[in-house]
């Protein structure tokens, strides 16, 4: 077999594809979309095949000169912690071009064409090797997130996605402040020269900070969530699909990719702040979500509650290592984190792709505008069901996975930080099922809910793989983290080494 | 060989369950219970051929291994069966209540429209529960324990366009969260201590523990003292113990054969199966063991005094459940831990029979459930009259039926125990004989005689419903005779239940007492257990049937000491108004005034008003007129004059 460049083939395919789309009519495009995306399945399983799970390094790496006098080059490569939200990024897409377009009514091939640059962009991030790459793929993947939004959102889309941009946008600066820092002092840009690099304390201390702003924005973490409940609101379902499963997921691969290994000793230092920021996403923020009247501001506040566990699983390492020196506890942690990135995109991403077929047919967000549906539409509340019982982390489902290793590897750095954690089983439990009986149970009391219909065949396809892939992953976690196992080992090594 | 058993026997309730969800509805109702049954029929000839293997030639244990789930560093978890006495009796036990649940269903849920969907649901519980005990690591056992949950709170919610019914199953998925969550911190726990979560390398390892401290941020506690208290936490929540009970009441809102499957059978006495698997760690930590005999015992008296004011044919029942959890869990807290056994699994046959005897009256009454609607039924329901009879005969521990060996085993062994507490769970469960009695006999009074107190005919249900009562009223009467030996003398459960000197002298004790079945039943007459409850019986009979003038004149003199059993002790009002009232207002508060006034008005937004506030007057200077740039340089110039002088 050729060493095919996959990744770049990947990125360039969707970009293609994307600008193909946006001059065709609408059977063309639509013959473009299907042809594209099977072909990016393609790509995506010969990555899954050539990639070889036992090797920690960047693995099917690609370089290429970009400007020579800057020496600046084009990195691309895939690791054990980026390959799987490759796939993810494909599958999630996949799905959103599929089940979604019905759902917007109009501008179908614009629609398409938006979710082809996203789709380039979010690949773009996660194998992107060198740091100006990462950044502009990291800022490009705005645009048309934006453009989501502002084109196809509800009532209030231009304020959110205005919203959307200037938040996220504002971090993102400072992360470039540091990506230029750090490219000078190592002399290259490229991502592992900055794991080498000596750094001072002060140093590490402002280049954490500056990251913060960047991942934490994005993920998103507490006191900076508040643009998200907005956006998924107003978000087409697409969007808001697209949002939980992978935008979210981008903010906390840059904690993987550039917190942990570039600045050990400041986030060993200040490990207990972050942690108590992942606690208050958690219970706080779960606590909130039990008040919210409306449907998707909900799943949005779900969503960043189930996020927390990314974070607390990211940094509680390092009291872990403090404390006891056990390494498999700390791998058991940050293995964790990363399968709960994967399985959140079945948890929030899942519900609200099945939200998004409700409103098609309700045309309203509100609880209060439910209650019954069971009754008409009972295939549709079966798959909601299970997509409630991966959120709330029901064992067998994935949504259990990544919270149950990150929470039993908690109880090495303190007792009390797994009791706080753990309370999402009550939590969630309490949100998510107090929800879904206003919406699915009772009797019929609202005239409008009479008229519904089950969802088509169609959109049950993709809530059939949705569901697949929930108990996929639930029972068979293996499959997932026997590609991680190498490269959070060397994650780990990197960033439990004191660089002052 | 015993490798395909055991898998077939675990997965075959899967696929029943599976087919019956999907295609159920395609296949038509008779074919989709015909898969189901004979599925569950295949899951019990298996059982019986392992518990032929390991209860009759005690085989020694072995793992069945399925799959790994996951296998990261050294966090590696199989999934599979593990077979030893314990974990065979369980599924013995489920799979015979379970196949006689799905026969009964035929007859109790015919013409539901979700026909289906119960036996799906039930075939699934049947899965889970297996999953639950056959486990051989926590990590399974958790998936089993949150997994006859979920089933459980679907069934609650069977019903779901009745409110009650879908409250009632929401109230006990999250109670038996707050239990969850305690088994989730001891497993934690577990693996914090042995990096492991497999019983065969946990164990050995926490007995050398005992004199670890672990710290806990302000004080200091003995590890395995903290291990057990949430391993006990989370056996409250399944085993429904104070105060964590108040779910099970509530649960009766599902059909009637899932109660006695589900909450009365099986799910509930799996907080009594995890202890009793744990046994040798909680036999290292004496102040849980007394916590234990005290929760337990004043459930088993108190729970059992809410059920004499209790109309509902079912909640009667469960309120007895409540009553017995309370027995057993005492009966561990004693380090009885046989007797405890014992007495889950008598237990399960003779409450599933009184449910399913309730359930029975509830179709010929046409889905009439307050007992004081009915009366006289003794004629026109013959064999749900003699089932019943035998299932309350057992229940308030009758010499020579199968309550009376595991009940009074389990008062004696309390009484044997040298825990402080014991005493004081030795009065409350031989008052709760009394307690037991006077419930029991009230209900099956008012059901089964006196005068007719509703019009129209009743008739025998079809016989899918008799058949299943005639068949569990044989082991509610003789089972407890028959393998009472093997239970004490024999000591069936040896190499899994706690060795600890206190678990040794209990076992030896019950042994000695209950060498001969015949004997000890005779004997019962020198015990006080026998008296209590037939005092329970005369004050039933007198109340019910003889004097009934004479009660009804008592009656508003009662009423005072009927005031607290009403309100149930008021641990609803406590949750409701205290608990769940303040967690809501809470979460508004924090939603309006924290999430969006503060942070996202007060800071966010705010910054972004400022900075428009800033351009707004930053563009002052901006205005295009040349006299104000002219102005503006000839200031400048001014400024930058004085600053040079100076």
């Amino acid at each position: 077999m050729y060493n095919y460049p996959l990744l770049s083939m990947l990125i360039l395919q969707s970009f293609i594809s994307a600008i193909w789309i946006a001059g065709s009519d609408y059977q063309r495009a639509k013959i473009i979309t299907y042809t594209s995306m099977i072909v990016s399945i393609i790509i995506t399983a010969c990555l899954l095949l050539k990639f070889d799970p036992s090797l920690a390094q960047m693995q099917l790496t690609e370089s290429y000169q970009w400007i020579s006098h800057w020496n600046l080059t084009l990195q691309l490569g895939v690791d054990g912690i980026s390959l799987p939200l490759i796939v993810l990024t494909v599958f999630i897409n996949a799905i959103i071009i599929t089940a979604t377009p019905n759902l917007v009514g109009q501008h179908i091939t614009k629609y398409w064409c938006v979710f082809f640059i996203l789709q380039a962009m979010v690949v773009g991030v996660f194998a992107a090797n060198n740091a100006f790459l990462f950044y502009l793929f990291w800022e490009g993947m705005l645009i048309p997130m934006y453009l989501c939004i502002g084109i196809w959102g509800s009532d209030m889309r231009s304020y959110a996605a205005i919203k959307f941009f200037l938040y996220t946008f504002f971090g993102s600066v400072l992360m470039l402040l540091a990506l230029i820092y750090l490219s000078i002092k190592s002399g290259t840009d490229n991502i592992i020269t900055f794991y080498e690099l000596p750094l001072s304390m002060h140093e590490q201390t402002l280049i954490l900070i500056a990251f913060l702003f960047a991942f934490a924005v994005k993920v998103p973490m507490w006191p900076l969530h508040t643009w998200l409940p907005d956006a998924h609101t107003e978000a087409p379902a697409g969007g808001s699909v697209i949002l939980a499963a992978l935008m979210l997921k981008v903010g906390a691969y840059g904690y993987f990719r550039f917190c942990l290994p570039v600045t050990p000793d400041a986030c060993s230092e200040y490990a207990y702040i972050l942690i108590g920021l992942s606690l208050i996403a958690i219970v706080i923020i779960g606590l909130v979500a039990l008040a919210q009247t409306d449907m998707k501001r909900l799943i949005a506040y779900s969503s960043v509650a189930h996020m927390g566990f990314v974070s607390l699983g990211c940094f509680v390492i390092f009291p872990i290592f403090k404390q006891t020196g056990h390494l498999p506890a700390t791998q058991l942690a940050v293995t964790g984190a990363l399968v709960q990135m994967i399985t959140h995109a079945f948890g929030s991403g899942a519900m609200f792709l099945a939200f998004g077929m409700l409103y098609d047919q309700l045309h309203s967000r509100l609880i209060v505008d439910m209650g019954g549906i069971a009754q008409k539409m009972p295939i549709f509340t079966a798959f909601f069901m299970i997509f409630v019982f991966t959120n709330i982390g029901v064992p067998g489902t994935a949504g259990f996975v990544g919270e149950f290793m990150v929470l039993i590897s908690t109880m090495e750095a303190n007792f009390w930080v797994t009791l706080l954690a753990g309370l999402t089983l009550v939590l969630s439990a309490s949100y998510s099922l107090f929800m879904f009986k206003r919406v699915f149970y009772g009797p019929i009391t609202i005239n409008h809910i009479e008229k519904l219909t089950d969802i088509t065949t169609s959109q049950q396809i993709a809530l059939w793989v949705m569901t697949a892939g929930i108990f996929f992953i639930g029972l068979y976690p293996q499959s997932i983290t026997h590609m991680m196992d190498p490269s959070v080992n060397a994650l780990i090594q990197a960033s439990l080494q004191s660089k002052v | 060989m015993i490798q395909e058993v055991a898998l077939i026997t675990w997965i075959s309730p899967l696929i029943g369950a599976i087919t019956c969800g999907l295609f159920g509805e395609r296949l038509g109702h008779k074919v989709a219970h015909r898969i189901a049954i004979s599925l569950i029929f295949i899951s019990l000839v298996g059982a019986i051929y392992l518990s032929n293997l390991f209860i009759l030639k005690s085989s020694d244990p072995i793992f069945v291994n399925c799959f790994t789930w996951i296998s990261s560093g050294s966090f590696k978890i199989d999934v599979g069966m593990y077979l030893d006495t314990l974990s065979v009796c369980m599924i013995l036990v489920v799979a015979f209540v379970s196949f006689l649940v799905h026969i009964y269903s035929i007859g109790y849920m015919d013409g539901d429209p979700g026909y289906c969907r119960f036996f799906s649901y039930v075939s699934l519980f049947t899965f889970a529960m297996f999953a639950l005990v056959g486990a051989q690591n926590f990590a399974q056992l958790f998936f089993g324990w949150e997994g006859v949950g979920v089933v459980s709170y679907l069934l609650i919610g069977f019903y779901f366009k009745k409110l009650s019914a879908v409250n009632g199953g929401l109230k006990a998925f999250l109670v038996n969260r707050v239990g969850d969550l305690g088994l989730l911190l001891a497993i934690a726990l577990i693996f914090f201590y042995t990096g492991s979560l497999d019983y065969p390398v946990v164990i050995p390892m926490l007995e050398k523990l005992d004199q670890d401290i672990f710290y806990l941020g302000f004080m200091d506690v003995h590890g395995l003292t903290l291990i057990s208290a949430m391993l006990f936490v989370a056996a409250m929540g399944k085993s429904a113990q104070i105060p964590l009970h108040v779910w099970l009441p509530e649960s009766m809102e599902g059909p009637t054969p899932i109660s006695a499957l589900i909450h009365a059978a099986t799910m509930v006495t799996a907080g009594i199966f995890l202890i009793c698997r744990m046994s040798p760690i909680f036999d290292l930590a004496p102040s849980i063991l007394n916590a234990i005999l005290v929760i337990g015992s004043t459930g088993a008296l108190f729970l059992g005094l809410v059920g004499l004011v209790q109309n509902d044919i079912k909640r009667i029942v469960a309120y007895s459940t409540l009553s017995q959890l309370g027995y057993m869990i005492a009966a561990t807290g004693a380090s009885a831990y046989s007797a405890a056994m014992f007495h889950l699994l008598m237990h399960a046959f003779f409450k599933a029979l009184l449910f399913l005897c309730a359930g029975s009256v509830i179709v010929a009454m046409h889905h009439e459930q307050d007992i004081q609607k009915m009366g006289g039924l003794r004629k026109s329901l013959p064999i749900t009259f003699t089932c019943s009879l035998i299932g309350t005969l057992s229940l308030v521990a009758f010499p020579f039926t199968s309550g009376f060996y595991s009940k009074d085993s389990i008062i004696e062994a309390v009484h044997h125990s040298t825990l402080p507490a014991a005493e004081y769970a030795y009065i409350c469960l031989i008052l709760g004989a009394t307690v037991t009695a006077i419930y029991s006999f009230r209900g099956l009074f008012l059901t089964f005689y006196g005068e007719k107190r509703f019009t129209g005919e009743v008739h025998e249900p079809t016989w899918q419903v008799t058949l299943p009562l005639i068949i569990l009223s044989i082991p509610s009467l003789l089972l407890g005779y028959i393998s009472v030996g093997m239970f004490y003398v024999g000591n069936l459960f040896q190499t899994v239940l706690s060795n600890s000197p206190k678990a040794n002298s209990q076992m030896s004790f019950l042994a000695n007492e209950f060498s001969n079945p015949l004997i000890s039943g005779i004997e019962s007459v020198e015990h006080l257990p026998l008296y209590f409850m037939m005092a329970g019986f005369f004050i039933a009979v007198f109340c019910f049937i003889t004097h009934q003038s004479y009660y009804e004149k008592l009656k508003p003199y009662l009423e005072i000491f009927a005031l607290p059993l009403r309100n149930k002790f008021w641990f609803d009002w406590f949750n409701e108004t205290i608990i769940v009232k303040n967690i809501v207002s809470s979460s508004k508060g924090l939603y309006e005034l924290f999430d969006r006034k503060f942070i996202d008005e007060g800071i966010i937004l705010n910054i972004a008003r400022q900075s428009l506030i800033g351009s707004y007057s930053l563009k002052l200077f901006q205005s295009g007129y040349i006299f104000h740039y002219a102005s503006l340089i000839v200031i400048a110039l001014f400024f930058i004059l004085i600053f040079m002088i100076i």
